[in-house]
């Protein structure tokens, strides 16, 4: 600032130099407000929702707000309607009657012939009783004794000079000319007009109920205005009408209360029924609940308790067959392990001496040979599978080079391709394949998935393909032989299942090799699924994670073998959905 | 389950007497209930049948003249009869639609408060063509009366026969008659007077506070204030003329707000000054004036005075008009006695207590006529004054043995009459149509009173009223016999404000006067010897009541309340008049002297 400035110039600048701040931030602000506000307003509104849906007991109370609200309102309308109807009618006869009697009374004082003007004896005579000459005036002074201060009236005559009269501080405008119109247009009938009256005594308008009657004379017709005052009837009126909107509010928080009370008492054990179910469903099966009383909801907690109870049983009952099963299952294996070891020795000493016997005993030999081989394999998968049963096996991870161990089980199956002259097409990446895994089970699952390729290949190709990503590591064995029916997929993993029973089994598997194969895969946290379509083949694939002990989130590789995919998506076929909502399928069973 | 049976059995067994005393209370509650469902219930306990008050239980009914503005196309007749209505309506105090009916110029020179006139007649015509550009109506009749501004109604006197002829003139404006000259004030019709006034009696304070006398005035029906309103506010204004100097007000400066009814009492709210009008003159002056004044239309609801809305400082003023029953401005309590001479002793006219007062000793006795007696209340004795037959007024205490002791002196009294202060009041008649009013108040001094109007006449009898504030005075001059009423105005001494009550009438001697009560003024006259005529007049109305035929009547006697009027016929026998049976009824054969009672 210059220092020359004068000051009054220098406020003024330095309160424009203040002003863009706060200017900024008023500008800013409403808009950060009303973000804020929405914001807020839908986090509010999102809470209300949640809640909402999750309370029944909000629910019930708001609806049966709602609900009697509607009743409440439009019974006391209608109550308010009939109550006016009855006040206001009763006082419209009585104030129509009474009037009608003074129009006769005022139609007799003006049809009587006037008496002779005689001067009264004693002039201007005190008391109460004054005497008029004329006859409205007679006639008013009646009405006037008999209104008191209940009405006033007002008595016009459009024709005549001076004979406009009225009787109570009624002012004579409030004579309503809609009213006027009416009385003088239609002779006969006398009308009622409900009017904000004014009166001279007092400040405000005043409801009333304005009669009108005409009064038929020579001289010209008399309009006769009663004027009977309504307060007490708006009193009243307004009186009833609050007390129905005190009541019907009670009525509706009372309605409100009962409901919040009623639907505690059902809510609350239905709450707690809840929690234990959900506590039963998470294994805690000694969950019961307290049964109190004998009601319906001390009935459901006690058919609850029942259920639980029985479940628990016959899961423990289930848990024991299970277990006794299995340990037949072992100890079958263990127990034939012994006798098979004699039978084997005795076994080998025939086949070694197989050439001293007549070729029907050699080849004897050889057959026994063989099927004890296959016996003893049978004998190690089931003891193999028991311990998975048993909850035995356990897993010895080292950190290996997944190629090493697609080549070791292609290397250990190269004998068997070759004898079906089945070429094996090994896809592996160049880069090394490392991951946490126990060599041995792996190169077990890969060697059962290519004997099983190999032995249903039917000699063509089978290809092998290693894949890998960030997190998991995948081989997928695909060959293209008979393939797999519909539903197949899931089975082949059943122990002893046979694609087509009445088929041999040329290599002699067990029956038991994928079912091992898939505990093996599950042992490692990873997959192992089967895809195949009659005529197409079919294509197994493993998926592992690289780290021991992380979650299996994808595969690398598809199930479903590329070109098959392609072929599908040009035929305008919709894909078949196999993927990862298998995955928990098969972990289920 | 067999193990339960037993339970639900005894159950079973134990229900109906469990039941029963359950049902018991149950049904109890249910009758009760459906008995107060029913909207009338019959039978029922007794309740007090006393209706709701009015809404306005301070007012009057009453019947008013509405204002209309000019008739479309009026003949001239009908414009001046508008116009006599217009004006006479209460609703437009202004009168602005009464000067519709005026032309611009007569607009500005009249006025309606230039006195009111009370006639009785109707507009003339004087018919001639509607073409003329003039038209003029006249309004005939007699005259009967004027009110003053202060409400003070006066009669017009029948005698000077006034005859009315008001005339109006109109033109035509703008095709339509207007009034282009109308006579000043207001025009009002019997009927509209009667209509829009009432007549009142508003009280105020005798001298020294003594007591109230009654005022009478006109009370405009204003249908915005209210009557009682008005009432108080013509309290507040004061006296009408004639009694002004004569009375006091507790009142002075006051306004008042509004009267209002509360519940079972009527609030009047004053102004601050009500405050300093209650300190100078004492909150039982002013609560008799009001008590007193709105007792016709308070009944006996007490009343509460409030100073603009608020209590009354220094605690609530609350009138209960029963403690102001001794106010009363008649004085006498009712039942009070009469007195009458007979052989030289004074009776009792009561006929209870038959101790006849010795008048004196012996021959002596019969030395005094003309008694008057002396009111009894106050610390003062009661007195007995007469005249003596040596002249003179003598007073003596009311007892045995009378001590006269002389306190007027002079020749040609007339008969001593006390006021309600003790002093005795006479007129000596020093000459042909020469008299003077003379007063005392003990024996040692006479003092002459000014009393311009009647000291040129003859008065005949000079009476003062109880209220001690009126005097009725029998006088002959030029015109003849006739009453006067006037007032004493105790601060300057004088006796004036003479009007005259009962008019001279040609061949009429007045006999005999006697006040009943403040208001009424009993008269004995007699025309051409012939049978007397007995006529109580309304003093501050100026009007009569019919008249009884008295025969041989010579002196009377009244008292307020239900005391009988009594008459000394001629011969001695007194008579006292029966209300009930319509009739005399003789009390005294024959040789009492007339009968008096206390003051009047």
């Amino acid at each position: 600032m210059p220092p020359m400035a004068p000051p009054t110039t220098s406020a003024p600048a330095a309160r424009d130099a203040g002003r863009p701040r706060p200017k900024k931030k008023a500008r800013r602000t409403p808009r950060q407000i009303a973000r804020g506000v929405r914001r807020r307003a839908r986090r509010a509104a999102g809470r209300v929702r949640r809640v909402w849906r999750r309370s029944l007991q909000l629910r019930v109370v708001t609806s049966t707000l709602v609900i009697s609200m509607t009743v409440v309102a439009v019974l006391g309308f209608f109550l308010l309607q009939m109550i006016n109807t009855a006040v206001l009618n009763g006082r419209v006869s009585a104030a129509t009657a009474e009037a009608q009697a003074n129009v006769t009374t005022v139609a007799g004082y003006l049809g009587q012939v006037p008496p002779p003007t005689a001067k009264p004896s004693v002039p201007l005579q005190e008391d109460d009783e004054v005497t008029m000459t004329s006859p409205v005036d007679q006639a008013l002074q009646a009405l006037a004794k008999r209104a008191g201060s209940r009405y006033s009236v007002v008595i016009l005559n459009a024709g005549q000079v001076g004979q406009d009269r009225a009787v109570g501080p009624i002012d004579q405008r409030s004579v309503p000319p809609k009213l006027r119109d009416a009385v003088r247009r239609d002779r006969a009938e006398p009308k009622a007009e409900y009017i904000s009256a004014s009166y001279l005594d007092r400040a405000g308008p005043r409801p009333a109920l304005a009669v009108g009657a005409l009064v038929p004379d020579a001289r010209g017709d008399y309009e006769l205005y009663h004027f009977f005052p309504l307060d007490d009837e708006v009193d009243t009126l307004s009186t009833v009408q609050q007390w129905l909107v005190v009541v019907g509010a009670a009525l509706v928080l009372l309605l409100a209360a009962v409901a919040f009370l009623v639907t505690r008492q059902v809510v609350i054990p239905v709450r707690l029924t809840r929690q234990a179910a959900e506590r039963l469903a998470a294994g805690r099966l000694e969950e019961r609940l307290k049964v109190r009383g004998e009601d319906d909801l001390a009935r459901l907690a006690a058919s609850f308790n029942e259920m639980a109870a029985t479940l628990a049983l016959k899961i423990h009952q289930l848990e024991e067959l299970s277990q006794v099963q299995r340990q037949f299952v072992s100890d079958v294996s263990h127990e034939l392990r012994t006798p098979l070891t004699t039978v084997r020795m005795a076994a080998d000493l025939l086949y070694e001496s197989r050439e001293e016997f007549d070729p029907a005993a050699a080849r004897s030999a050889e057959l026994m040979q063989n099927q004890l081989e296959r016996f003893e394999s049978m004998l190690a998968d089931l003891l193999e599978i028991s311990r998975y049963d048993a909850g035995a096996a356990t897993l010895d991870v080292d950190s290996v080079d997944m190629r090493d161990v697609v080549l070791r089980a292609v290397g250990d199956s190269q004998p068997l391709a070759e004898r079906k002259t089945t070429r094996l097409d090994l896809r592996l990446p160049n880069e090394p394949c490392m991951a946490e895994v126990e060599s041995r089970r792996v190169e077990r699952i890969l060697r059962n998935l290519l004997f099983n390729a190999i032995e249903h290949g039917e000699g063509r190709d089978i290809v092998v393909t290693l894949g890998a990503d960030r997190d998991a590591v995948a081989v997928a064995v695909r060959d293209h032989g008979v393939g797999l029916k519909p539903g197949e997929e899931h089975m082949v993993f059943d122990r002893f299942w046979r694609a087509d029973p009445s088929r041999a089994r040329t290599i002699g598997g067990t029956g038991l090799g994928l079912a091992i194969s898939r505990e093996d895969a599950m042992l490692h946290g990873g997959w192992l699924q089967a895809w195949g379509m009659p005529g197409e083949g079919s294509q197994f694939r493993l998926s592992l994670p690289r780290q021991a002990g992380a979650e299996l989130r994808g595969s690398p590789l598809p199930l479903v073998p590329p070109e098959i995919e392609i072929r599908r998506t040009w035929k305008g076929h919709t894909t078949q959905v196999l993927l990862p909502a298998a995955e928990g399928g098969l972990d289920a069973d | 389950m067999p193990t339960s049976r037993p339970v639900p059995a005894g159950c079973a067994a134990g229900w109906p007497a469990r039941a029963a005393r359950r049902a018991a209370p149950l049904a109890l509650f249910l009758v009760l209930l459906l008995a107060g469902c029913s909207t009338v219930p019959p039978g029922g306990a007794i309740f007090a049948a006393r209706g709701q008050s009015e809404a306005d239980p301070l007012g009057e009914p009453y019947v008013r003249m509405l204002v209309a503005p000019p008739k479309q196309n009026g003949t001239p007749a009908e414009i001046v009869d508008g116009f006599l209505a217009a004006a006479a309506s209460p609703d437009d105090p202004q009168r602005t639609v009464a000067r519709r009916y005026l032309t611009g110029d007569a607009d500005r020179t009249w006025s309606p408060f230039d006195g009111t006139t009370i006639y009785e007649g109707r507009t003339v015509s004087d018919g001639r063509g509607e073409d003329l550009p003039q038209a003029h109506v006249t309004l005939k009749g007699t005259v009967l009366g004027t009110l003053d501004g202060d409400g003070h109604y006066v009669l017009t006197d029948a005698s000077a026969g006034s005859e009315l002829a008001k005339g109006f003139t109109l033109v035509r404006v703008n095709g339509q008659w207007r009034i282009s000259s109308a006579p000043s004030g207001l025009l009002l019709s019997e009927d509209d007077f009667k209509r829009g006034f009432r007549p009142f009696d508003v009280y105020f304070a005798a001298p020294r506070w003594a007591g109230l006398v009654a005022d009478r005035v006109r009370v405009r029906v204003d249908p915005a204030e209210g009557l009682a309103e008005t009432l108080v506010r013509k309290l507040l204004d004061g006296p009408t003329k004639p009694m002004r100097g004569a009375v006091d007000s507790a009142f002075s400066g006051v306004d008042v707000n509004g009267v209002s009814v509360e519940e079972n009492s009527v609030v009047v709210d004053f102004t601050y000054a009500v405050v300093d009008s209650a300190a100078d003159a004492g909150r039982r002056a002013l609560g008799a004036q009001l008590a007193w004044t709105l007792k016709p239309l308070t009944e006996a609801r007490r009343i509460e005075v409030r100073v603009n809305g608020e209590q009354f400082p220094g605690g609530a003023f609350v009138i209960d008009p029963r403690d102001y029953d001794r106010f009363d401005p008649d004085v006498l309590p009712s039942g009070t006695a009469a007195y009458y001479p007979k052989d030289g002793r004074l009776h009792s006219a009561d006929g209870k207590s038959d101790n006849p007062l010795p008048l004196g000793d012996g021959a002596a006795a019969g030395q005094y006529t003309e008694f008057a007696v002396s009111g009894s209340g106050g610390d003062r004795p009661q007195r007995l004054a007469a005249l003596s037959r040596n002249g003179g007024v003598w007073v003596s205490a009311m007892g045995a043995p009378a001590r006269w002791e002389r306190w007027i002196q002079g020749q040609g009294l007339t008969p001593p009459s006390f006021d309600r202060y003790g002093d005795v009041w006479t007129v000596a008649r020093q000459g042909p149509r020469r008299s003077q009013v003379l007063r005392a108040a003990d024996a040692s001094r006479q003092y002459p009173v000014r009393a311009p109007d009647i000291e040129t006449a003859d008065v005949r009898a000079f009476r003062v009223a109880r209220d001690g504030v009126r005097v009725a005075v029998v006088c002959s001059d030029e015109h003849g016999q006739r009453v006067l009423i006037g007032y004493i105005d105790r601060g300057g001494w004088s006796v004036g404000n003479f009007r005259e009550l009962v008019p001279a009438e040609k061949g009429q001697q007045i006999l005999d006067v006697a006040w009943q009560d403040a208001d009424t003024l009993w008269v004995l006259t007699n025309k051409h010897g012939s049978d007397g005529e007995l006529t109580p007049w309304s003093v501050t109305q100026g009007v009569r009541a019919d008249s009884k035929v008295a025969a041989r009547v010579e002196r009377i006697a009244a008292a307020p309340g239900d005391s009988p009027l009594l008459v000394l016929n001629s011969g001695g026998e007194l008579a006292a008049w029966n209300a009930q049976k319509s009739r005399w009824e003789s009390l005294v054969k024959k040789g009492a002297g007339p009968p008096v009672y206390p003051l009047g």
